[in-house]
């Protein structure tokens, strides 16, 4: 005869909407957790008392099970919140949709070309209610807006016929034509209305947006060229780290009840929060071959390669293989996949190099550190070295403070003379701007954060000055220190004689500048 | 960490941690001699608002750790490390000191055990690197702050300790384009490989900390919200039914604690945990008690009917018929409990978390 406790069968699952998103864990009756994972867990338990978390997008949703008998337990998941208009989401509306669809497939701008690939821009409101709330004037989303090529010429202001909008409903598309290459979604910043606490001053920002080479497998079918979109919600002023972006053949436009946008979202939103969860179902995807969106792979790849999991090593190294084919050699993504790739292996960094950033942060987080034994990896004085030292942190794609907004191309000048008349200058250059005297220029000198912090470093440490080390601390590449230490070294010499300069420039400070060149 | 918004005047707080002692010590009885803490509390800033919980805090873990029941560690590699009002101390040299003081001891024999543990206002410079604000941080010098991953990296990369523990209870809100600083202690970082990081930020990255006032057994205090539950977690609200305290139980407490005082207020808080190289397994037993957690339930019955209290694993612990204004003394072990009305078909779940001594829950 046998006393054994009989076992049951307890299947948790979430289901709804981002439900390959919801984490969930399952406590036993002693408060201990007893399994874990996504989706769905499937458990052979002893009867008991038994509670389960689900955690998805800041909501947490708990309940509690006594388990008798084999139970099929399923939480729906919680209402998700996303830039994206798509079906799902209870911040996507009909009124943004059905105009995001729309616009996705119309160009916008006048005098569209037929061939090419294309941006397209949704900026909307949570809601209507929302945006009576907050805009009450009805200014256009697209205020401070504007769209530069590669050369950081300013190609279209987000305003006037460039541009359909509702202003009511709060929503703006922007959609351009464009051939395959790098363009700037260039922000001039706002500023916050007086006597509304929640509103806050927003910097200046920009944004790469690449519009991807045609696909040689798409070649021949009418949905030949890729159309970058960009999703973007408003509060007071723009919420950056809400942007999403997707890559879909431009013909298609924008689908709002493509599976796979939610799964992207999901993916995106995770990665934001330093989670790097790659869904059964999006590997298997990649396992079949089944992916049909650049986008998917591009974040997939991201997201593995910033794990410290090998679990998948023959799979994203064919992914890493197919991404170029898809969207062009020659793409920063592609190049700093590459690099990425390299470092996740221990192999050598292959011989790349960029002059243009890529558009997720932890690819350039990946040339930077690169950088430090592979210096020509960012090409000197480049757009990309220049902008090492500004990136803001607050979401997963690149995005940096960016230089003053260029004059409007003259029609006389050549593209050559545009290019050179907007090359970078001097960092020290950017950083002074119109003060004079040396006091005035030392103290603006001091308000940018990589010459004080690096100022600091030079007066704290006490071992030997090192390029790379001060590379690491500061996040930037070797090259970029020396030309800042430079840059200082040349201030200071040009205030040798001046009666009071400020405090960071003693002498020690200085030979010890000195002694790292 | 964000303040709460109204808060009587409290004495200076570094006037409130008294020296702890640990009783083995003077009895002769071993102490952890291979362990090694910093303890942080940030309360006084200059350009930014003063905070109420850091100092205190950071006091009570000082004292947990060192007292015999708790972390049996001695008083001299506790480095307790406080703001004062009036001053710009502590700078990050005093931080470092104190790191390369243990450094320089944990090298001279084996060192099992590292605490670093941060209370003060901070922010999230990206999702893995959270700025530790000294005082002296101002919008000019927003990078005044700590790098939490370096010294994180510091500290693991030296393959000094078996164990490192890193609390952090400060804001993660982000702060766009901020470098915190990282240590000034140099040298050679041999690899990291045999170091097992547990790391817990009080909330998750882009999120606030919060503290507010307390009960503590009858004091009402500030403390901030991860802290408290962290000590709680500590005092034995995670210690499991063989009375030890395991990575898991304890990192599920003080997230589903700081969680719950959270909702209190109407705020949301959510504990972000990160463990690193962990080879022992989410049981590693990293504190023993030897005390079983339990509560006296008193269990008020607003309706008349025939009650059964069932336990974790379905053991019947009491049942009978009631009537309405009665009541149960029931002592429970930690774990969930159901209590089902037969009569009324009414049933609800009860939490035993061990913390209490004893409760109170109307049915």
């Amino acid at each position: 005869m046998t006393s054994e406790t009989p076992t049951y069968r307890l299947t948790v699952s979430a289901v709804g909407v981002m439900s390959d998103f919801a984490h969930l864990t399952v406590y036993n009756g002693f408060l201990e957790d007893i399994a874990r994972g996504y989706e769905q867990l499937e458990l052979e338990l002893k009867p008991g008392l038994y509670s389960i978390t689900l955690k998805l997008d800041g909501n947490i949703i708990k309940e509690h099970v006594r388990l008798t008998q084999d139970m099929d337990f399923q939480i729906p998941t919680p209402p998700v919140y996303a830039s994206l208009v798509a079906d799902n989401f209870k911040s996507s509306h009909e009124y943004y949709a059905i105009n995001a669809h729309k616009y996705s497939l119309e160009p916008t701008v006048e005098n569209a070309p037929e061939e090419g690939g294309s941006i397209f821009l949704f900026f909307r409101y949570t809601d209507v209610e929302k945006r009576r709330e907050l805009n009450n004037e009805q200014q256009s989303p697209g205020q401070g807006f504007s769209l530069l090529d590669a050369g950081r010429n300013v190609i279209y202001k987000l305003e006037g016929n460039n541009i359909k909008e509702d202003t009511d409903a709060g929503w703006l598309a922007f959609h351009a034509v464009l051939p395959e290459g790098t363009y700037y979604l260039h922000y001039t910043g706002h500023q916050c209305r007086t006597g509304v606490a929640e509103d806050q001053d927003l910097p200046a920002r920009e944004i790469p947006i690449q519009v991807f080479k045609s696909s040689s497998k798409q070649k021949g079918s009418s949905d030949e060229y890729w159309q970058t979109q960009v999703f973007l919600t408003f509060g007071y002023g723009p919420i950056f780290p809400s942007m999403s972006i997707f890559i879909a053949p431009r013909k298609q436009g924008f689908v709002n009840n493509d599976e796979g946008n939610y799964r992207i979202d999901g993916l995106r939103h995770k990665f934001h929060n330093g989670v790097y969860i790659l869904p059964e179902k999006v590997l298997l995807e990649f396992e079949q071959g089944q992916w049909t969106s650049p986008m998917k792979g591009l974040l997939a790849a991201y997201v593995y390669f910033s794990s410290p999991e090998q679990d998948n090593e023959a799979l994203f190294r064919n992914v890493t293989e197919d991404i170029p084919i898809l969207l062009g050699q020659d793409t920063p993504d592609v190049k700093a996949l590459q690099i990425m790739a390299a470092q996740y292996y221990h192999e050598p960094i292959p011989p790349i190099s960029l002059n243009a950033p890529c558009m997720f942060l932890a690819g350039i987080r990946a040339i930077i550190r690169a950088s430090i034994k592979a210096p020509d990896v960012i090409v000197d004085d480049s757009l990309l070295e220049d902008i090492t030292d500004k990136l803001y942190n607050d979401m997963v794609w690149t995005s940096y403070q960016p230089a003053p907004l260029p004059a409007p191309i003259l029609e006389s000048m050549t593209t050559s003379q545009s290019e050179s008349a907007a090359s970078i200058f001097s960092v020290v250059e950017k950083i002074i701007g119109n003060e004079k005297s040396p006091e005035e220029i030392g103290e603006r000198l001091l308000q940018s954060q990589t010459v004080s912090t690096l100022l600091y470093y030079i007066d704290k440490l006490d071992h030997e000055l090192d390029v790379n080390d001060l590379a690491t601390r500061l996040q930037i590449p070797p090259n970029v220190v020396r030309k800042t230490v430079q840059h200082i070294l040349d201030f200071s010499e040009s205030i040798k004689d001046a009666e009071s300069k400020p405090e960071q420039f003693t002498l020690r400070n200085i030979n010890k500048l000195k002694n790292i060149q | 960490m964000d303040p709460v918004t109204a808060i009587s005047e409290t004495p200076p707080a570094t006037a409130l941690c008294e020296e702890a002692i640990n009783e083995n010590l003077s009895k002769g009885l071993p102490v952890n001699e291979e362990d090694y803490a910093v303890i942080v509390g940030v309360s006084h800033y200059i350009s930014l608002a003063p905070l109420d919980a850091p100092v205190t805090d950071a006091c009570r873990l000082r004292n947990w750790l060192i007292k015999a029941d708790g972390g049996n560690m001695h008083p001299k590699h506790v480095f307790f490390i406080p703001s004062a009002a009036g001053s710009n101390t502590p700078d990050q040299l005093a931080i470092d000191k104190a790191l390369s003081d243990i450094i320089q001891m944990a090298t001279a024999k084996p060192a099992r055990r590292l605490y670093f543990y941060f209370s003060g206002h901070g922010f999230g410079s990206n999702w893995e690197v959270n700025g530790m604000c000294l005082p002296i941080w101002s919008p000019s010098f927003y990078n005044a702050a700590l790098s939490s991953k370096a010294y994180l990296d510091l500290l693991v990369e030296q393959d000094l300790f078996q164990e490192v523990y890193f609390f952090l209870d400060c804001c993660r809100d982000r702060k766009i384009n901020t470098k915190p600083l990282h240590s000034m202690l140099g040298g050679e970082r041999p690899g990291g490989a045999n170091t097992m990081a547990v790391v817990l930020y009080a909330s998750e990255y882009e999120n606030p900390a919060w503290e507010g006032m307390m009960n503590n057994n009858g004091n009402l205090q500030v403390h901030g919200y991860f802290s408290r539950a962290l000590m709680e977690a500590l005092n034995g609200g995670a210690v499991n039914n063989n009375g030890d305290i395991t990575i898991t139980s304890f990192i599920d407490y003080v997230r589903e604690k700081t969680e719950s005082y959270a909702q209190e207020r109407n705020q949301t808080q959510t504990v972000r945990s990160d463990i690193r190289n962990n080879k022992n397994g989410l049981n590693y037993v990293f504190h023993r008690t030897g005390r079983v957690p339990g509560t006296v339930l008193t269990i008020s019955f607003k309706s008349a009917g025939d009650i059964t209290l069932d336990g974790p694993d379905l053991n019947n612990i009491k049942s009978g018929a009631v009537q309405a204004g009665d009541s149960w003394l029931v002592p429970l072990g930690k774990g969930y409990h159901q209590i089902t009305n037969k009569t009324t078909r009414s049933s609800a779940f009860i939490t035993i978390d061990g913390t209490l001594k004893t409760m109170n829950y109307d049915f």
